[in-house]
């Protein structure tokens, strides 16, 4: 039996997005059809039993994320769906894939989300250079309101729900659930103290879900074909495909909508392609530049949220990111913590302050200026990006690859405080 | 009303106010940064960040 790719079996091969009719035809608005003739708390349950976790990095299970919100007569008005298409993790590229060809799967799985919580207005939070998806997402929220899925008494039914695509200012923060609200409210993108949740008190201080992209492509399969289907499609406990993402030197860098829990060594040999000739593997980034490094020991291990985890990694986008042998692991530690140096939002010490503070030792390191002592500051930095320190998951994040790094390529930076050069310089 | 120790000196203090509020109010020199008394507890330059434990008798040192 070919595997099922429900979110990506029905792009066009050319470039070109799936219209309404298409999309229609193809099964598509039959999982809203289906779940108008539901309460709102069915189609919680549904998603619930289908162990749909967010795509977007952290992995929450989804239909608990619903539960939170307060439901029925009593519960504050109005209250918000977000869609997050911030994307600007690192080496990540896989909701842009689903909005650039299939942007009315997202807001059908985006019309279920506020149905499911009884929302009454829904926001598509996107990257500011995501450009093609804008245009494509605005042309079909358009249709999506001509033909009646949008608006008031959707489909002839009571419910009622309004879309708006909002284009991000820019900026890694934004991506950050309550950064997000934030900037959607109009003020700067800094975290918010939690509790309280945003289920409860989230944009302008009303109930909100925000869920990632991917996630929500998710949802119009699950209510078209049930939560049983959906759990059957993955390898292992946690249900669903997954978009995976190969970049760095690979023969063939790209995505592929495969079964949860296919492994690292399939996905890099089998649909990467293997290295490139002349190079050889190191390590990976399973999840984008915020999880820790993978070795050749864990090749074997099953690309799941669990799996990852027992490794000691994340899954985090599923896209990932490939050292090989001719690169310096310490020059791409650096680099990352260039990113997320500049991406802190200003808010928490530790991550203002100490990231840059690692950079700088980083930088020295691979400039051949690194002292003894170094890389126990490092160490010694990275515990205070630990979680708790800081209000959210940037600072956490940042420190992954720092001190994976450390770990697994410790011999290279002792090499360049030692040699007092970076030997992949010539 | 509650009482705090500090440095085993014993003082009055307001169980609404927060720690470093009551602290400043007692006329105590500790090192902060973010926080204003108008703006209330902003919790995010970690300068005034403690420990807490559990009891007495805690002697692992809390999150």
């Amino acid at each position: 039996m070919p595997t099922e790719k429900p979110l990506t079996q029905n792009i066009p091969a050319g470039g070109e997005a799936l219209s309404l009719q298409g999309y229609e035809r193809l099964g598509g608005y039959q999982g809203l059809r289906r779940a108008l003739q539901m309460t709102p708390k069915q189609v919680q349950e549904e998603v619930k039993t289908s162990g749909l976790r967010g795509r977007g990095g952290a992995g929450f299970p989804t239909g608990m994320k619903w539960s939170f919100t307060p439901m029925g007569a009593d519960a504050p008005r109005p209250k918000y769906v977000v869609a997050n298409a911030d994307e600007m993790e690192p080496g990540t590229f896989k909701d842009r894939y689903l909005m650039e060809g299939n942007p009315h799967q997202l807001i059908e799985g985006l019309i279920l989300a506020g149905f499911a919580i009884e929302a009454d207005v829904a926001f598509i939070f996107i990257r500011g250079e995501y450009k093609l998806s804008q245009e494509r997402l605005a042309r079909a929220i358009t249709e999506a309101y001509s033909v009646g899925y949008l608006g008031r008494n959707i489909l002839s039914s009571d419910y009622a729900l309004e879309m708006y695509l909002h284009v991000s200012a820019g900026r890694y923060m934004c991506g950050e659930e309550t950064g997000l609200l934030n900037a959607l409210e109009g003020k700067r993108a800094n975290p918010r103290a939690k509790p309280p949740f945003p289920q409860v008190s989230g944009l302008w201080g009303k109930p909100t879900i925000v869920n990632n992209v991917e996630t929500l492509s998710n949802v119009p399969h699950i209510l078209e074909k049930g939560a049983k289907w959906f759990q059957g499609l993955s390898l292992t406990k946690d249900a669903g495909t997954k978009l995976y993402g190969a970049s760095g030197k690979v023969k063939r860098p790209g995505l592929w909508e495969l079964p949860m829990g296919t492994t690292i060594r399939e996905i890099l040999e089998e649909h990467a392609g293997g290295m490139r000739d002349g190079v050889r593997f190191r390590g990976v980034l399973p999840g984008g530049a915020s999880t820790d490094f993978l070795v050749e020991e864990h090749l074997d291990v099953a690309m799941d949220y669990t799996s990852v985890e027992k490794a000691g990694s994340r899954l985090g986008t599923g896209t990932m990111i490939v050292l090989d042998d001719q690169t310096c692991p310490v020059g791409i530690t650096a680099n990352l913590t260039h990113f997320f140096a500049q991406e802190s939002c200003g808010w928490c010490t530790p991550c203002w302050s100490g990231l840059k503070w690692a950079t700088k030792i980083l930088d020295a390191i691979e400039d051949g200026q690194g002292r003894p002592g170094d890389l126990d500051k490092l160490s010694y930095l990275s515990k205070f990006w630990s979680p708790g320190h800081t209000f959210c998951a940037l600072a956490p994040g940042a420190a992954e690859p720092v001190q994976s790094a450390l770990k697994f390529f410790r011999d290279d930076f002792e090499r360049h405080i030692h040699e007092k050069r970076c030997s992949w310089r010539s | 009303m509650g009482t705090i120790y500090i440095d085993g000196k014993a003082s009055g203090a307001d169980p609404k106010q927060n720690l470093l509020h009551a602290c400043l109010s007692l006329g105590l020199n500790l090192p902060y940064f973010c926080w204003h008394p108008a703006m209330g507890s902003v919790g995010a330059c970690r300068q005034c960040a403690v420990k807490q434990f559990k009891d007495a008798q805690d002697t692992r040192a809390g999150s």
